[in-house]
């Protein structure tokens, strides 16, 4: 176990290629499906239902890197295992982060494609009353637009151009999180539960950071959301 | 079922339809199915009300294939996932069935399936239109429902119908669960129950009415949003008061008592201007009155059908 989690720390860049191949797969399945199709019987409610699904589930996966390095760094001390308890011994997982994040951008991209495409057929004026009479789609709208914004600065180049301004144009992503579930619970229907969970999931990952910067006795200068050296 | 013919027919249209799927892609089928266009022959055009007895045929899509219609269903009763009702409604017993016809008649029944199609059966091929935006195109057999109303007589003071589905929490699983308030109920007013265009459903596609879509029998008002038309019916009450009907009572703010298909009036998170016809990929427009408008539209003269929606 010690030994995996070494490897993977020190292999980092083996190991992103390996989330890499994986996160092409939900894209590769749903691209068959519609090729074949294969979709089921309501086939425009399952493009939308699976490009949805897979922009917020790597949307919650990046939100959950910080904390959970924080959270095995902490187990593995409760644990008494050799390797593990430093931050840095994680560090792997935030080397991760940027393409996870640009995974979601990727998939809710393709959702907001098939939107336009398959539902308004490029009909701008039917775009503009679905912004006013849908507030659903505002709110999807304005969270594509910041995943946009973070996904064009992710760049080193640029993040090193913007210095200070990057980090906090990049907090955004919690107000983007929250707009993003505001948007499936506007979606769902009364009886749905689903938005509560996703809700759950959210509330989890920035109560975490929340509670991490309020409290003096958590607070860690290396625990800066970037990889750590100590 | 009577109904030989058209049974053969249907059959051949979707194993028809299954071959040409098979053949081309769903792009080329909703080209050649775009060339279709819903109309009704101009010579109803009506300002008044239809009579019970007018002979009325339709124009209509290509079907539906079976398939589709019975493996996609909203039925909360077995469970909110739409492929989980065929399955979740077969342990449904529908027979015997009696339902009630009581309220304020002059002639309060209680009658079998046999009995309620002795009253002489129908078959119309309509458009159904989901409020969640997806359509099907729907050959179904039943029983006009004002043939049921001109035999029980109802009272001066009766202004609306009243519809209740079974309470049957043993065989119907989702029943257990406080979802909704059960038994669903729907309602309608007196003169949309009516009109010849509502019929109460035993058959479709020529057979027995599938348990996931109703059995034995359930409403179909094709001008509305599919969740006005009730399954499993037990009870037909005429009231005097609008009833309160079950998605009204979860959110009376986005399920109308009229739900009539309007492409003018948005739902909060379904578009209605448009809709997907199931099997096609690309969304088409929706029309006032699910196309029906001919034959309902005076229903509604001089309502604000976007206050009343």
């Amino acid at each position: 176990m010690n030994s995996i989690l070494k490897y993977l720390n020190q292999h980092d860049g083996q190991l992103r290629l390996a989330i890499f191949s994986l996160s092409t797969l939900p894209f590769i399945r749903l691209y068959l499906d519609y090729w074949f199709d294969d979709l089921g019987i309501n086939p425009f409610a399952s493009l939308i239902e699976r490009s949805g699904f897979w922009g917020v589930f790597f949307l919650l996966v990046t939100l959950a890197i910080t904390p959970f390095r924080r959270w095995f760094s902490w187990l593995s001390s409760l644990l008494r295992l050799s390797y593990g308890k430093r931050l840095s011994d994680w560090n792997y997982l935030i080397k991760c982060r940027r393409m996870l994040g640009l995974w979601s951008l990727f998939y809710v991209s393709i959702h907001l494609l098939i939107y336009l495409h398959f539902e308004l057929g490029w009909w701008l004026e039917d775009f503009w009353l679905d912004i006013t009479e849908r507030y659903f789609i505002t709110f999807g709208l304005v969270s594509w637009v910041l995943l946009v914004l973070l996904g064009i600065t992710s760049p080193d180049r640029i993040r090193r151009a913007m210095g200070k301004k990057w980090r906090q144009l990049h907090r955004s992503i919690y107000a983007l999180a929250i707009l993003s579930i505001i948007h499936i619970y506007l979606e769902a229907k009364p009886t749905e539960t689903d938005p509560y969970w996703y809700g759950l999931i959210v509330f989890v990952l920035l109560m975490h950071r929340i509670v991490v910067s309020k409290f003096r006795t958590l607070r860690r200068k290396d625990d800066t959301g970037m990889p750590s050296y100590r | 079922m009577q109904h030989q013919s058209e049974e053969v027919t249907s059959e051949a249209i979707y194993l028809n339809r299954r071959h040409f799927l098979r053949m081309s892609s769903i792009r080329a089928l909703q080209l050649a199915s775009a060339g279709y266009a819903l109309s009704a022959s101009p010579a109803v055009w009506a300002s008044q009300a239809l009579e019970c007895n007018d002979a009325l045929t339709f124009k209509h899509d290509e079907l539906t294939p079976f398939k589709s219609a019975t493996h996609y269903n909203n039925f909360y009763e077995f469970s909110p996932d739409k492929k989980a009702v065929a399955i979740l409604a077969q342990e449904l017993t529908t027979e015997p069935w009696n339902i009630e016809v009581g309220g304020l008649v002059e002639n309060p029944l209680s009658l079998s399936i046999e009995q309620l199609t002795a009253l002489g059966t129908v078959d119309r091929t309509y458009h159904f239109r989901c409020v969640e935006g997806w359509s099907m195109v729907i050959p179904w057999t039943g029983v006009q429902l004002c043939k049921l109303i001109e035999k029980v007589k109802p009272l001066k003071e009766a202004r609306y119908v009243k519809f209740s589905s079974i309470y049957r929490p043993e065989e119907m699983i989702s029943q257990r669960r406080p979802t909704m308030d059960w038994p669903y109920v729907e309602g309608l007013r007196l003169d949309e129950a009516q009109n010849p265009l509502t019929i109460l459903a035993t058959g479709m596609y020529g057979k027995p009415l599938p348990k996931q879509n109703g059995a034995p029998l359930r409403l179909v008002v094709p001008w509305k949003y599919g969740f006005k038309s009730i399954k499993t019916i037990k009870k037909i009450e005429f009231v005097s008061e609008r009833p309160e009907t079950s998605w009204m009572r979860l959110a009376p703010s986005e399920y109308g008592f009229y739900a009539n298909v309007n492409p003018e009036v948005a739902h909060p998170r379904w578009s209605q201007r448009k809709e997907v016809r199931l099997g096609e990929l690309k969304k088409r427009r929706t029309k006032p009155f699910n196309g029906y408008e001919e034959y309902v539209a005076h229903l509604y003269q001089g309502m604000n059908l976007t206050e009343n929606f």
